[in-house]
């Protein structure tokens, strides 16, 4: 079989990823395994592996550990078997095992955005949103000058 | 009566766009929620679209009834998930369909806007003013840095997932799929076959959807989406002059028999019925037919589904071919 990213080299190695319940296949050569895999370095942005890595190494689904959600009662092993949260407060009780599989997954842990109408009080946070969209579209300058907005508008309020 | 159904271009080889948000209420957790507890967030949805009576006017509230035939149609429609008609829950829903609401999906709160061919935007707008509403009644979970919380991961943030469904037939048949999803992957979308594993007769379509939910705004996702959307389009559309330069023949007997069956056959089961449909979708694009417009084939791919038509599978053949008959009766074959 014919690597399906390059559709040249023959496949050598086989993924497989969960998204929501649907499971799909992918068989690569080596190279671009390594490309997928390796090129995008830490920052996570290759979701088709990205995500498979995520849910088999980062979340790391065989731990046990005997913590549990007070809100909701979820465990940390059903979290890391299910990698789903079991309420609002499950991000803040489990951040340490859940902040590096959202970054993995989502290539990203800063939300970017539309905010609820009583959030949106806060200036900063809506500049925060511009400058993802510069940074997303290769805007460097102005994701530079937001960034500066960002700085002073922070250094004000404190 | 308001019309929530959104409209957009490329009627011959995308089907449909649908925008989901997905929202959680404050003070309820995600897993272990009862009927009751469903039942008072719908009210609260309810109660709060009732704050602008124009689009509370245009809105009912059912019941979904776990594991009813009511909820299977509902599914085929695409107006519920299969996780919802299983577990039972709510949905408030416009009265054509173009909008709704289910209460009791995997987050509490599931807004989606359905649309006609390729309109992201314009469902992405009648989203994000309907989300409005509720937001402004009902207090929602809500991280300053992660966004809208959710269930799930993969849906933190904006909580967004929109998709296109779009119709590849020579893509799928000639090969040319696996390389379109990787080029889709690197954009940051998923392809997937419409009706999923376990359903043979997909009539190729894919559904091309966001993966990336978190640190891209609704509208940097949208404009993703109609890039990605028009790029697999254009591969599709390059993969048919390849056809036709490869085999004109074969190809013009295949479109001109599917449109011969559409117009005269008397019982024809659902994996005909959506092959011909398919071809003659290709026909109509590729300028083999002509005479009725790309959506109505679309939207007979949905009705002639098993689901949809009832009664035995004998009888349905017999509708189903019926009423192939009265959408294709203007479908001319041009020389
Ligand atoms: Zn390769
Ligand atoms: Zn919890």
């Amino acid at each position: 079989m014919l690597c399906q990213h390059c559709g040249v080299n023959e496949a050598t190695t086989y993924y497989k990823q969960n998204i929501n319940g649907q499971v799909s296949e992918m068989h690569l050569c080596s190279a671009c395994a390594q490309k997928l895999t390796g090129g995008f370095g830490g920052m996570g942005f290759s979701p088709t592996l990205q995500s498979f890595w995520g849910d088999s190494t980062v979340l790391q689904p065989g731990l046990g550990g005997g913590r549990r959600c007070r809100t909701c009662g979820m465990t940390e092993s059903e979290l890391r078997r299910t990698a789903r949260a079991g309420c609002a407060d499950c991000y803040q009780n489990f951040a340490d095992i859940l902040t590096p599989y959202i970054h993995t997954r989502q290539g990203s842990t800063a939300h970017v955005g539309s905010a609820p109408a009583q959030e949106q009080s806060d200036p900063v946070a809506a500049l925060r949103a511009k400058l993802g969209d510069a940074i997303a579209s290769e805007q460097y300058e102005e994701a530079a000058r937001l960034r500066d907005e960002i700085r002073r508008l922070e250094g004000e309020q404190q | 009566m308001s019309t929530f159904t959104q409209k957009g271009g490329f009627t011959d080889l995308a089907a449909t766009t649908r925008v989901r948000l997905a929202r959680n209420v404050r003070g309820y957790t995600y897993r272990g929620l009862g009927l009751g507890e469903y039942k008072e967030i719908a009210d609260k949805v309810w109660t709060a679209l009732q704050s602008a009576p124009a689009i509370a006017s245009d809105f009912t509230m059912t019941e979904v009834r776990a594991g009813s035939r009511e909820a299977a149609a509902l599914v085929e429609k695409h107006l519920i998930s299969p996780d919802l008609a299983r577990k039972g829950g709510y949905l408030i829903a416009s009265t054509d369909g173009g909008a709704a609401i289910m209460v009791g999906e995997e987050d509490h709160i599931r807004l989606q806007v359905l649309g006609t061919g390729l309109c992201p935007k314009e469902c992405m707008e009648t989203a994000r003013r309907l989300a409005g509403l509720l937001e402004s009644q009902i207090q929602l979970d809500y991280d300053e840095k992660l966004g809208y919380l959710t269930a799930c991961p993969s849906n933190l943030g904006t909580g967004l997932r929109a998709s296109v469904m779009l119709h590849l037939p020579v893509l799928a048949a000639y090969g040319g799929l696996p390389q379109m999803m990787s080029w889709a992957g690197r954009q940051g979308f998923t392809v997937r076959g419409a009706y999923g594993e376990g359903s043979k007769a997909t009539g190729s379509f894919f559904q091309l959807s966001n993966q990336i939910t978190l640190g891209l705004s609704e509208d940097a996702i949208i404009d993703k989406l109609i890039d990605a959307a028009t790029g697999v389009i254009e591969a599709e559309k390059k993969a048919r002059e390849q056809l036709r330069t490869r085999d004109e023949i074969g190809l013009s007997d295949k479109v001109c028999r599917a449109a011969g069956t559409l117009k005269t056959a008397r019982c024809i089961d659902t994996a005909e019925a959506l092959e011909c449909l398919s071809y003659a979708l290709i026909g109509l694009q590729m300028g083999y037919l002509r005479g009725v417009p790309a959506q109505d084939i679309m939207a007979a791919e949905q009705a002639v589904r098993p689901v949809l038509l009832g009664g035995t599978a004998g009888e349905r053949d017999v509708k189903r071919a019926a009423f192939l008959r009265a959408v294709s009766e203007k479908l001319e074959v041009l020389d």
